[in-house]
């Protein structure tokens, strides 16, 4: 000891990257180095992170009984202590006609309700129970895929991206592409993106958001894109 | 039925207690400092107890992983913490000031000699302190400070700024401190 280029063992880091208290520190710390991202990686990391940190982490999961959506979530942290019990943090009041269209791993969701003919899009935080109305996008065309991203928590924003079709079927539909649009907090409003070459045929999979950027995955080529 | 408390928790003094205050132990540290500390102090350093127990103390007690700066400073802590008197606030008190003015090299120190020694409480005050040090970092600072060299090739470097691009912007500008 006493030593300037003294390493830390790696129970010591794991440790003390537990006791971390934002998620940006503890994406710093993914970039530190190898070992250091294994670390974080490991199963036992995150259920005694969220515990120490009072966070939650887990999945939702959306279903449809009788033409309702029904949404609950699963959390990956199992709570011994009886410091936060996950299913009163959120989901009690999860409203049963809202769809999830969109989540990302801040915990922020992009939602729709349907109240007879008229649809309302909504962002949450399911953690506060915080809901905000959104403007809405172009409904008149189908919605195939949404996809939501946090890029920074202080001043708070986030972008929703939105691909859409026209609902009716035309001829040579191969030649056209998926109506793009962006809705940006700091605007707060829908701006079409021009510009995204992927076809209908394209069939699209799924949809995938991380931090800055949205992948979808197309048939045989992955596509991605930073709005 | 009336139970008969056959082992009333008094407030009866425990002679091994009492003997264990006015005992004290010398600790010898890497550089050859040696250090006189009572054995109630002492023994919360389960490493310590567990020496003293085995009878393997004898008179001196050499510490050979921990330098005389680091050991003055653990020692200091184990004095407050076998303090008669001393409420669990003014612990807590103590154990934040105690931390709060120590660069990250010493937290480094105290945090590998309380993991050695084994006191628990200096450990998790010293972890949560470092944990705390680090909020607002820059990945390099934190590289700097660890002492960790990055074994990411330069593309994929790229790919994690775009990645955890939240974690790279609007970080604190990299003073040591």
């Amino acid at each position: 000891m006493g030593s300037d280029q003294e390493v830390l063992p790696d129970d010591m880091v794991f440790d003390i990257l537990t006791r971390l208290s934002s998620l940006e520190t503890l994406d710093t710390c993914k970039s530190v180095c190898n070992r250091w991202e294994e670390i974080i990686y490991e199963t036992s990391f995150m259920p005694l992170y969220c515990r120490r940190s009072r966070k939650l982490s887990g999945f939702f999961i959306q279903d449809m009984q009788e033409h309702k959506y029904f949404s609950m979530f699963a959390a990956m942290d199992d709570h011994q202590d009886g410091s936060t019990k996950s299913d009163d943090v959120c989901i009690a009041s999860f409203p049963d006609d809202m769809k999830i269209l969109a989540s990302c791993n801040h915990g922020i969701l992009c939602c729709v309700r349907r109240r007879g003919k008229n649809y309302r899009y909504y962002v949450c935080k399911p953690t506060t129970q915080q809901w905000q109305s959104l403007p809405n996008p172009k409904l008149r065309y189908k919605t195939v895929s949404v996809a939501v991203m946090v890029l920074g928590s202080n001043p708070f924003r986030y972008k929703i991206v939105r691909l859409s079709r026209r609902g009716v079927e035309k001829p040579m539909q191969e030649y056209y592409t998926y109506r793009c649009e962006i809705f940006d907090s700091k605007d707060w409003r829908w701006r079409e993106v021009q510009g995204i070459p992927v076809l209908y045929t394209e069939l699209i999979i799924d949809t995938i958001s991380t931090n800055n950027a949205v992948y979808w995955l197309t048939d045989g080529k992955k596509r991605n894109r930073l709005p | 039925m009336a139970r008969k408390n056959r082992n009333p928790v008094g407030k009866n003094v425990d002679p091994e207690a009492q003997k264990k205050k006015t005992r004290t132990l010398t600790l010898k540290s890497s550089d050859g400092q040696e250090f006189s500390i009572s054995e109630s102090a002492a023994v919360l350093s389960i490493a310590i107890e567990n020496m003293v127990e085995d009878d393997c103390a004898g008179g001196v007690i050499p510490l050979p992983l921990v330098d005389g700066g680091t050991l003055a400073r653990v020692i200091t802590y184990l004095n407050k913490h076998a303090e008669d008197g001393a409420s669990d606030e003014e612990k807590r008190k103590f154990d934040e000031e105690f931390v709060s003015g120590m660069e990250m090299g010493v937290l480094f120190d105290v945090v590998l000699a309380a993991n050695y020694l084994d006191i628990r409480g200096l450990l998790r005050e010293v972890r949560r302190r470092i944990a705390d040090r680090m909020k607002n970092k820059s990945v390099e600072w934190v590289r700097k400070t660890f002492h960790i060299e990055s074994d990411f090739t330069p593309e994929e470097e790229e790919q994690m700024k775009k990645e955890f691009a939240w974690a790279w912007e609007g970080v604190d500008s990299d003073v040591d401190d």
